[in-house]
């Protein structure tokens, strides 16, 4: 057994060896970034898939003995939930539904807060925010004391873009919970987000990831979201080399972390390293073909001459987009942008934003709304949406670049190029395609 | 639900020293609650049950055991079964007959972050402040896989469990089972560690979960009692074993069939109801100690011989918590109670929702006071019990504290902790592993008629030595027997 633990040990080192000789800038574990916020070194967490997977097989031969079992069904709910952050597999969203459904079926609400936030969270997941904003009002009357029905609620409210509302309903789980879960340091680090102010994210995000390694038993999805997201920050500010730093203490973390792999392969493909990108993001949708990593695939292989891959890639998009209703709520709006990031469908993409936008009124709702409006010719609406996404000051540079291509339309050069450059300031490679229009647009002008 | 805790850690101030260097102020409340997985911050300090009563191998001796971090299942063993080394497992002894402790054995871990870790060890402080240390049973042992199995097993899934310290040895046992494909590991036997100096008996690990109720009945009883105050649905609990079932008159009635053939619990003779904690684990802490160290100088009538002792569980976190520069948490300063647990089904079942927090974190004292006095009378009355049981009742819980009482002259005998007719709570002798008590809580709330919920009794044989509990019900290893032939939901 000895022998076990060490190949196993040799196993995960080689894993990780290997995982770093393949990022496309072969960098080492990051212990801090730019923003000198110290982020803890990377290391290996156990495998999750196993025990996941054990418990639920437990809980549902528990279930089927006693279907009534609502804190089996609880369990089994959060279970689920959990293999889904894991995989990004949505089979398991629908089990989540019948489940804690079931559970309230059994015992009603007022004796199983359990139970309705297993439902809310599956709303959530399900992108049905209304329904998870309610469920999360009704939770924080049954459990007044408790700060994880404020989280839940000021989770949906920032989906739905009621911010001020949201912004007080976190600082209740400051007031609850205090400032020292990674529960409420993530949201804190998202409010953060979207004022602007990426350095505080990065903080945020540093304390949430010191916070949930401190757990007895440290969630390994978790911890690897949380670096994923020191990732993406640092991404969406430009620092591409940090970036990858995060991305690759990610995948240390959690091998074939799904939003790990392909944000490694944005950044190739921002450090200019196309095959690099290329690889990470077939990588990706063998493991989860998802409609966003699939279409930037698609991009990909444009960009390298590969128009018969890069078809194909676009045809999937919207297959899996179409695939089912759930799918269509999920991907109604990366569909949206996709129709307008290449020039198809353009009413399609428009009426689908709008909808969208109909409930659900947060600043990339605006953003998409905007985008899709001016593609297909409706420029005074496109004009308003973008003041409504650009509201709350955050620093993106594809709200930048979108409010550029907008001021463009309406002859406005002086504003144009002012939103252009604040892009290419703030994040140059934002994105394969759009950011090498707009590099064209500011060289030509 | 009746089995759940609801606490708060409530942390108001933040003091940022430094990035990465800070301490948080921690006026605690309480943590949460069991039955929202994945929302809950503070499982570790989740108490679930308290027992007290005299070893019926030597009643000169108590025992005292604490479950904690309920619902744990075998294969989330290496995730979720460590005791927290910021926390204070505190036994609150009550020797004077009121309802402030006297008395204390805390017990402490070493830290245990993480699934691959050394052991834990355990740091126990008797009341005259001696202390020793204990070893911690929270590891799985290996797993030695018969040459024939081999071939079966699938090396890229092979888990972890069989990977950590601890003796090989094979599994085709009689032990607790998942299901009935599977051959588990067999458990190994629960480590007790005896301080020479003092006599005192000390275990904690992973046990499988002594308590047994048919928790979906009880939600079910509670809410009757909140929708029809005065006359809540006693039938409930029939219902739910299959008596009256399927008779289309009761909205509780299932589909399961007629009694016993509905009855699908694992143990044997549990009876027809259903047991929610049937098949799961949690953490266990269990002390013995000599009587004569928690006796006291009897102060009152009702311990005019200084017989009667009393304990209350607490867990506790310091109000100051320091992220280190190495970002390891550690706690300093005054000691705030998370959680604590006295009797069963208190605060669960009367304690109404947006107070319970505020319960888990009060004091024994508080409840002298008289702080929760009318919550728990309104839900007397709403469950139908009359003035002279909610008097007896509050008699119990609330006058004295809510405090488990062991009247150290009530003899207790019998197998797996004691059974004999005469002790156990009904006799003022504490309460035991085999004590059905949520029969005895629902009859007391009933006025003294029967009301029970079927499920008579846990489904394992305890332990006949201390401590009694029986052992963690462990995992098949994957390879050997692990067809899975379960549909999804």
């Amino acid at each position: 057994m000895r022998k076990s633990k060490n190949k196993t040990a040799l196993f995960v080192f080689l894993m990780c060896a290997a995982l770093l000789a393949n990022a496309c800038g072969g960098v080492q574990s990051a212990t801090s970034n730019p923003a000198g916020i110290a982020v803890p070194p990377a290391a290996p967490i156990s495998p999750d898939e196993n025990i996941t997977v054990k418990t639920i097989r437990f809980l549902e031969d528990k279930v089927k003995r006693d279907p009534e079992d609502f804190s089996a069904n609880n369990k089994l709910a959060g279970q689920y939930l959990q293999r889904l952050r894991e995989t990004g597999d949505f089979q398991y969203l629908d089990l989540t539904f019948r489940a804690a459904r079931a559970s309230l079926a059994s015992v009603p609400e007022v004796r199983n807060p359990g139970g309705l936030a297993a439902l809310a969270q599956a709303e959530f997941a399900a992108h049905d925010f209304a329904n998870a904003r309610d469920h999360a009002v009704r939770l924080t009357e049954i459990e007044p004391g408790k700060s994880y029905p404020q989280g839940m609620l000021g989770d949906a409210l920032l989906e739905l873009g009621e911010y001020d509302k949201a912004k007080a309903t976190f600082y209740k789980i400051a007031k609850l919970d205090g400032a020292v879960s990674h529960y409420s340091e993530t949201r804190m680090a998202r409010l953060a987000q979207l004022r602007g102010d990426n350095t505080e994210a990065q903080k945020h995000f540093a304390n949430a990831l010191v916070f949930a390694l401190n757990q007895t038993a440290p969630p390994r999805e978790t911890v690897a979201w949380l670096r994923w997201q020191l990732g993406e920050t640092a991404f969406s500010v430009g620092d591409y080399e940090t970036a990858e730093k995060h991305y690759l203490d990610t995948l240390v973390t959690f091998p074939d972390y799904y939003r790990a792999i392909a944000s490694l392969g944005r950044v190739c493909a921002a450090l200019g390293d196309s095959p690099g990108a290329i690889e990470q993001y077939e990588k990706v949708v063998r493991i989860l073909p998802d409609p966003t990593y699939i279409a930037a695939l698609g991009d990909l292989y444009k960009l390298a001459g590969r128009e018969g891959d890069a078809k194909k890639q676009y045809e999937l998009v919207e297959q899996i987009g179409r695939l089912s209703e759930l799918n269509g709520e999920l991907y109604n709006r990366q569909l949206a942008l996709f129709y307008a990031d290449h020039d198809i469908k353009l009413e399609e993409a428009y009426r689908l934003a709008a909808k969208e936008y109909e409930a659900r009124k947060d600043i990339y709702g605006a953003d998409a709304l905007a985008w899709t409006a001016l593609k297909a010719g409706k420029l005074n609406e496109a004009k308003a949406a973008i003041k409504d996404a650009l509201r709350l000051n955050t620093e993106d540079a594809k709200l930048f670049y979108h409010a550029g291509m907008i001021a463009r339309a309406g002859g406005d050069e002086a504003a144009a190029r002012q939103f252009l450059q604040r892009a290419f300031k703030l994040n140059p490679q934002f994105d394969p395609l759009q950011s090498a229009i707009a590099k064209t647009l500011l060289e030509n002008r | 639900m009746l089995y759940a805790k609801n606490k708060k850690l409530s942390l108001v101030a933040v003091m940022m020293l430094a990035i990465f260097t800070f301490q948080i102020i921690v006026p605690i409340k309480a943590s949460d609650h069991i039955d929202g997985p994945q929302l809950a911050h503070d499982h570790a300090s989740d108490i679930n049950d308290m027992y007290f009563f005299l070893d019926p191998n030597d009643n000169s001796r108590v025992v005292m055991i604490m479950t904690i971090n309920p619902f744990l299942i075998s294969s989330e063993i290496i995730g979720q079964a460590i005791f927290d080394h910021n926390l204070r497992y505190r036994f609150e002894i009550e020797n004077t007959g009121d309802a402030r402790p006297d008395r204390f054995i805390d017990v402490r871990f070493t830290r245990g972050v993480g699934r691959e870790t050394a052991p834990q060890t355990a740091m126990v402080t008797l009341p005259d402040g001696r202390r020793f240390d204990a070893a911690v049973n929270t590891s799985i042992p290996n797993v030695e896989i018969p040459n024939s199995d081999i071939a079966n097993i699938d090396a890229s899934r092979f888990d972890i469990n069989a990977l950590v310290n601890g003796e090989n040895f094979l599994a085709r046992t009689n032990v607790p089972s998942q299901g009935d494909d599977v051959d588990d590991i067999e458990p190994p036997d629960l480590p007790v560690t005896t301080d020479a100096t003092t006599g005192v008996s000390f275990f904690a690990g992973i046990t499988e979960d002594p308590f047994f109720l048919d928790n979906t009945a009880a939600n079910r009883f509670v809410l009757s009692s909140i929708r029809n105050p005065g006359n809540p649905n006693r039938n409930i609990f029939r219902n739910r074993a299959g008596f009256n079932a399927p008779d289309g008159s009761s909205p509780d009635a299932d589909n399961q069939g007629p009694a016993p053939l509905q009855a699908r619990n694992q143990g044997v003779n549990q009876g027809p109801g259903r047991d929610t904690y049937a098949g799961f684990n949690t953490l266990t802490i269990a002390v013995s100690v000599p009587a004569v160290m928690l006796r006291g100088l009897p102060r009152t009538f009702r311990n005019r011989f200084g017989s009667e002792i009393g304990l209350n569980g607490v867990t506790q976190r310091q109000r100051i918590q320091t992220v280190r520069e190495d970002g390891q948490v550690s706690g300093s300063g005054e000691w705030v109670t998370v959680d604590r647990e006295g009797n069963p089904l208190v605060n669960n079942g009367l304690i109404p929702a947006p107070r319970k927090d505020e319960y888990n974190g009060a004091r024994t004292v508080d409840d002298e006071s008289g702080r929760f006095r009318t919550d728990l009378i309104i839900s007397l009355k709403n469950f139908g019990t009359n003035d002279e049981f909610t008097e007896r009742i509050l008699n119990m819980i609330q006058v004295r504290g809510d405090i488990i009482r062991l009247n150290l002259r009530v003899p207790n005998s019998g197998s797996g902790g004691g059974n004999n007719a005469d002790g156990g709570p009904a006799n003022m002798g504490g309460r035991r592993l085999r004590d059905d008590v949520a029969d005895a809580t629902f009859t007391l709330i009933n006025n003294g008629m029967p009301l029970g919920d079927f499920v008579d009794r846990n489904e394992f044989l305890f332990g006949d030595r201390f401590p009694f509990v029986a052992p963690q019900i462990m995992p098949n290893p994957n390879g050997i027997n692990s067809v899975d032939d379960r549909t999804r939901l």
